[in-house]
């Protein structure tokens, strides 16, 4: 069905249509409810919040009761794995042209089937123009919200929900782009929303903010005075005309006046003294150009001088800009950056955000959505159904922009779980999860998002084997190719459409686009494969290390913790491996280890470590499933659970990869306890906790994890915090600064990466880490 | 050159015979020529009789107690005078033919159009131009004032009885900030005789109204685009609150009235509008920018006192009044917008004082000479249609060297809020009325 049904609205001529199909851009419309619509002056953005229904892989283990002992069970498998039905709570955000309003209305008529929804909240200058005809079409009443209120709301949830929200802009960077990482605290702030007047707002918390200041020298003084000045009356025009032309044409600068600098008062020569000030008194013609770009200067200059004067006076650091007259708009963000950076000689930034269209709308919608406390959940954006920053912009997008019209999306999904620090990050607010930002090394981006484009066919053949009782999974799998790839297209020409681009939301977006197409779960069969038997060899192994002198013990837990972790679908160089040589087993990986000294080698003071006082509480984020936790992990935590030490093993909350989730690794931790008194033992007298860290991520995120997670990790006094894994040690958390003992963990899988660290492939990451006395007693 | 001076200009350029110490201001249309000169007067001297040789005190019963002579005395007077830059070739000539006794080698000189008539100064006067930093002028000049002219500031109420309402000058005159409204604005915080420092500025001045005042209507001169400012009709233009919301936006105390968007009408707006209606949307943009800009600096440097000047201000109550209102509404009445009688001649004052030092001016009082001096507004066309046919464009100020330092009586309960005059004949218009009139009636009498 597309929608391009102009016909079927009678007397309109709507000339517009649009070219991609309604059902993509309308998703999940039959179970949509609490709608949300903010009408500006060009501009309509529409929100309303669904369920989603996802095949999750599940798995139960098999009801072993029945037999008598350990060995009967042996050619079973360990658990089942069944594809239910769950229902997950989405937010859809769409943002179009006003032009599109009717058809747009009809289209959502004709697919809201299940909804009991009765009002729609309204925000926004047009919401009373379209208020007749929204009630007409829709049969919902308009309820109007408070524009302010709205879009403080709004921001404070994205700010709040949306990791690199804010970014800083830099013309002339490698990366146009450079996003904050989000502070947890994020009030106060100053939020300037330029529309076609200006208003400054002090936010100092959720429900409290105030006007503090405006100027009615706005966007739509550029835009009046610009079609006066010009005779071209689109705003976006006025821009092109602006960017293309010479201000000191028009302007009278310090140099006209004083023949060079004025020294003694701090003003360089090239600074305007007066704009317009040439137009005056010289009696000749300005070009278009000039004038439009003499009043773009003028015009953030002055903004941007008073929204630092605001902010002084405030005492506030971080300001953020929106509005039509930013939104999208490079040329604007540069002249405002400059004008800020001007006025506060450095000392603020100007903060812009990549949802900032949408803020009204998501305010608007949160006012009707109280009751549902959405404030309460934690939400992340999804990859594979957002369109990214600067989707819709002519210039930097053309084959996006000519796919989808101007229909830009955002979505968002509620976790499952509500996310916070963990609380043995050194500081906070200044941890960044990933090692290398991609939006700003080129060659890094380049490599990646080839291999990942290699990866795909792999991936695809995965996917379609996962599921082989399913003949569609072909078609789905199909259309989950032409999905990824072209995000990955899209993220070569705009590496910032999500925030920073990283190894990790390359991986994440893979996952989001796999959840997309009912593929939750491609690895499933594999990992049960490999659980089943890598268990087999759980007894072999403890047994042969319980054998060797301590110092050997110790080395050898390290070796088997480093060859499990060989073992992981996620790389390519592994995986070729794997499928071609199915009997590549856990001592062909040890020998495959590089020999000592290792790349990053603190091996000796770790064992000097561990010749002193046992560790209180070890919280071990894990990896992969089969040899890697079952051979690698389970007996090195086995040793330090001896040693005295609680161990509380943080896995998966959903699936990624062959990463083992929660689920699975509590069926897998049942099975060990059953065939070894130390895990036994351990598990009875909660010595060993089994958490789940709130994502469904190869990678991982110290500033985003399950709240329950960071409550354990706290009442235990954890004392040491060991992450492996590539995803989890090397693409993030390399550098992570924690309050506490640390070590990281990782063979490099990867030949350029191992090249780039400066090691061959399979070298061996070994980061043993203390914080020095001084922070430690903070 | 077709115009010529109307006034014999031995009416302007009075004293020239002695004068010396030459300072010059010449700014984008106007030219403020400063110097010092010497007055002979005649004065009445009282000297008593010599009664030593009489002895008894009876015996002097029929002689006047003292004589009465009339005797020549010398004073000094600084002389300014303002005119419009088309004069400066033909009042460097007339100058230069009565400049006689001077021993004077120099002339200091100020101001964006310093430069250009430089060679034209030097050639017709054969004094060396001596440049001065204009800020630095402006400021000394303007402290000069301030401190020797009492009734120097007032408040401006264009709806009120009295348009000006002047303030008693304090003895200690700092901190101020002094917003300079040229072609562009200067803001500038000045703590001491000689400590100043420009804090802020905005390329949106008078030059900006001009320019884009000139590109909108067509209209080249600056006069004539005040004129149709006051005359236009800005909500035609502006986009209102009310035209967003339909109302007022309470919630953010926002009036229906408030401008939320200049030029934000033609925006979207497909029609022709009026070029007063634009000029005066121009005039309240600009104006209702610099006064948020004045009132931010202001508070965030804790300032009260905040002086405007600048050609954009010089004489026109419509951009008065636009500051005013516009400070009025930035700073809820906290701040008020102070106007200087004397303000278009802050840089010549400051440029003397510069070349001045060595005669410590700083140290005397200086009084103004009401017969000398033109007064406010007295080349305004509305305000003063006679005094300008008479004068042409020419505005004289001429200040009395005082012969005693003068101070505050040590003994007033409260020196800032003294004020000397019972009843102020500005604000009373009965009073005024008939005052005036009696001193018209008594103008016949010689007793």
């Amino acid at each position: 069905m597309a929608l391009c049904g102009v016909a079927d609205t009678g007397s309109h001529s709507m000339d517009k249509s649009i070219t991609l199909p309604p059902d993509e851009i309308f998703r999940n419309l039959e179970n949509a409810k609490r709608f949300a619509i903010d009408i500006g002056g060009s501009l309509t953005k529409l929100a309303y919040y669904s369920t989603v229904q996802h095949k999750v892989a599940k798995v139960r283990s098999f009801d072993h009761s029945a037999k008598v002992s350990l060995q009967e069970t042996d050619g079973d498998p360990l658990y089942e794995i069944s594809v239910q039905e769950e229902i997950t709570a989405r937010l859809h955000f769409i943002k179009f042209e006003n032009a599109y309003i009717e058809t747009c209305l009809d289209f959502i008529k004709d697919h809201l089937v299940n909804t009991e929804t009765k009002v729609i909240k309204a925000t926004g200058g047009g919401a009373h123009k379209f208020k007749d005809l929204i009630e007409k079409k829709l049969k919902l009443k308009v309820d109007k919200e408070d524009e302010m209120t709205c879009l403080i709301k709004g921001c404070n949830f994205v700010l709040k929900n949306i990791p690199h929200e804010a970014f800083v802009y830099a013309k002339h960077a490698d990366s146009e782009f450079r996003f904050q990482h989000t502070h947890p605290d994020i009030f106060p702030y100053l939020l300037i929303n330029i529309g076609s007047g200006v208003s400054i707002v002090k936010v100092e918390a959720e429900d409290k903010f105030e006007r503090i200041g405006g100027s009615s020298i706005g966007g739509g003084t550029f835009w009046g005075l610009g079609a006066l000045l010009t005779k071209t009356k689109r705003f976006d025009e006025l821009l092109q005309l602006a960017s293309k032309g010479q201000h000191t044409n028009v302007d009278m600068l310090v140099k006209d006046i004083y023949g060079g600098a004025y020294g003694s008062l701090g003003l360089t020569g090239d600074l305007i003294a007066s704009s317009f000030g040439k137009s005056a008194t010289t009696d000749k013609e300005f070009s278009k150009e000039d004038m439009a770009k003499s009043l773009l200067h003028m015009i953030s200059n002055d903004i941007g001088q008073l929204a630092c004067l605001y902010a002084k006076l405030h005492n506030l650091t971080r300001v953020y800009f929106g509005g039509f007259f930013i939104r999208g708009h490079p040329v604007t963000m540069h002249t405002i950056t400059y004008s800020i950076n001007f006025f506060t000689k450095g000392e603020v930034q100007a903060l812009f955000l990549r949802h900032e269209g949408y803020l009204g709308a998501i305010g608007a919608f949160l006012k009707g959505a109280e009751e549902d406390n959405p404030n309460q959940y934690s939400w992340g954006e999804n990859y594979a159904g957002s369109s990214g920053l600067m989707s819709v912009s002519p210039e930097l997008n053309p084959i996006q922009r000519a796919r989808s019209g101007t229909f830009d999306m955002l979505e968002m999904d509620r976790l499952e779980r509500q996310l916070v620090n963990l609380p043995l990050l050194q500081d906070a607010t200044s941890y960044i999860p990933d090692t290398v930002d991609l939006t700003e090394d080129a060659l890094a981006r380049e490599y990646w998002l080839y291999c990942f484009e290699e990866a795909l066919d792999g991936v695809v053949k995965r996917a379609i084997a996962s599921q082989k009782d399913q003949p569609e999974a072909v078609e789905r799998a199909e259309k989950f190719r032409q999905k990824y790839r072209h995000k990955l297209q899209t993220l070569r020409h705009q590496p910032f459409a999500y925030g920073s681009l990283t190894v990790r939301s390359l991986l994440d977006t893979r996952e989001h686009c796999l959840n997309e197409f009912n593929f939750p779960d491609p690895y499933s069969k594999i990992k049960q494969k490999e659980n089943d038997m890598a268990l087999k060899y759980y007894l072999k192994v403890v047994k042969s290390v319980e054998e060797l002198s301590w110092e050997q013990r110790q080395f050898n837990l390290v070796k088997g913790l480093l060859a499990g972790n060989v073992f992981d679908w996620g790389a390519k160089a592994v995986s070729d491996v794997l499928e071609s040589d199915p009997e590549f087993g856990f001592e062909q990986a040890k020998q495959q280890l590089q020999e000592r000294p290792w790349l990053v080698d603190a091996y000796n003071q770790w064992i000097e470590r561990l010749k002193g006082p046992p560790h209180k509480c070890a919280l071990f984020f894990v990896d992969n499933s089969g040899i890697d936790i079952i051979l690698g992990v389970f007996p090195f935590i086995r040793e330090l659970l001896i040693r005295g030490t609680e161990v509380v093993l943080a896995s998966n909350s959903g699936p990624a990869l062959n990463d083992v989730t929660n689920s699975e690794l509590q069926i897998l931790t049942e099975r060990i306890a059953a065939m070894d008194p130390v895990i036994h033992a351990a598990l009875k007298e909660d010595r060993l906790a089994l958490v789940q860290n709130g994502s469904s991520s190869p990678c991982l995120d110290l500033s985003r994890l399950d709240k329950v997670l960071a409550t354990v990790v706290r009442e235990r006094g954890t004392d040491l915090v060991i992450i492996e894994g590539m995803g989890r040690a090397i693409h993030t958390n390399y550098y992570a600064m924690l309050s506490c003992e640390s070590l990281k963990l990782a063979v490099i899988k990867n030949s350029w990466l191992a090249d780039r660290l400066g090691g061959k492939i399979f070298s061996v990451v070994f980061k043993y880490e203390v914080p020095s006395k001084a922070q430690g007693q903070h | 050159m077709d115009k010529s001076i109307t006034l014999p200009p031995d009416e302007i350029f009075r004293n020239l015979e002695n004068a010396k110490r030459f300072a010059i201001d010449i700014g984008g249309s106007l030219t403020k020529l400063a110097y010092y000169s010497t007055v002979q007067h005649k004065v009445a001297k009282v000297r008593s009789f010599d009664h030593s040789a009489k002895v008894s005190l009876q015996e002097t019963d029929g002689d006047p107690l003292y004589e009465i002579s009339v005797q020549e005395e010398i004073t000094a007077r600084l002389h300014f005078i303002k005119f419009e830059n088309a004069y400066i070739e033909t009042c460097l000539d007339f100058i230069k033919d009565h400049l006689v006794n001077t021993e004077t080698k120099v002339i200091k000189a100020t101001g964006g159009g310093a430069h250009k008539f430089k060679d034209l100064i030097e050639k017709k006067l054969k004094l060396k131009v001596d440049k001065e930093d204009e800020m630095t002028c402006l400021i000394k000049g303007c402290n000069f004032v301030l401190k020797n002219i009492p009734h120097e500031a007032f408040v401006y109420a264009k709806h009120a009885d009295s348009e000006f309402r002047f303030q008693h000058t304090h003895p200690d005159i700092f901190p101020y900030l002094l917003i300079n409204i040229g072609s562009g604005v200067s803001i500038v915080k000045v703590e001491a005789e000689d400590k100043f420092e420009r804090i802020g500025g905005s390329s949106i001045g008078g030059g900006t109204f001009w320019g884009l005042g000139a590109l909108l209507t067509k209209t080249k001169r600056f006069d004539e685009l005040l004129q149709l400012a006051s005359k236009g009709q800005h909500t035609n233009v502006d986009m209102l609150v009310k035209d967003i919301y339909g109302g007022a936006y309470g919630s953010l105390g926002l009036t229906g009235d408030l401008i939320a968007s200049s030029f934000g009408k033609s925006a979207t707006t497909d029609k022709e509008f009026s070029k007063e209606d634009m000029a005066k949307s121009l005039l309240h943009m600009i104006s209702n920018d610099i006064g948020q800009l004045a009132c931010l600096y202001a508070k965030l440097h804790n300032l009260t006192r905040v002086y405007f000047g600048g050609f954009f201000i010089r004489g026109h109550p419509v951009t008065m009044h636009t500051i005013t209102y516009s400070i009025n509404f930035f700073t809820k009445g906290e701040v008020q917008a102070l106007f200087l009688r004397h303000e278009g001649y802050l840089g010549a004052i400051g440029a003397f004082l510069k070349g001045a030092e060595e005669d410590n001016p700083n140290q005397y009082s200086w009084g103004e000479n009401y017969a000398g001096s033109s007064g406010l507004m007295s080349v305004s066309p509305e305000l003063n249609p006679i005094q300008r046919a008479r004068s042409g464009t020419f505005d004289m100020l001429e200040m009395d060297r005082l012969e005693r330092q003068l101070v505050n009586l040590p003994l007033l309960q409260d020196a800032t809020s003294y004020i000397p005059d019972t009843v102020d004949l500005t604000e009373d218009a009965l009073a005024r009325e008939y005052w005036l009139y009696c001193f018209e009636e008594a103008l016949d009498g010689n007793t």
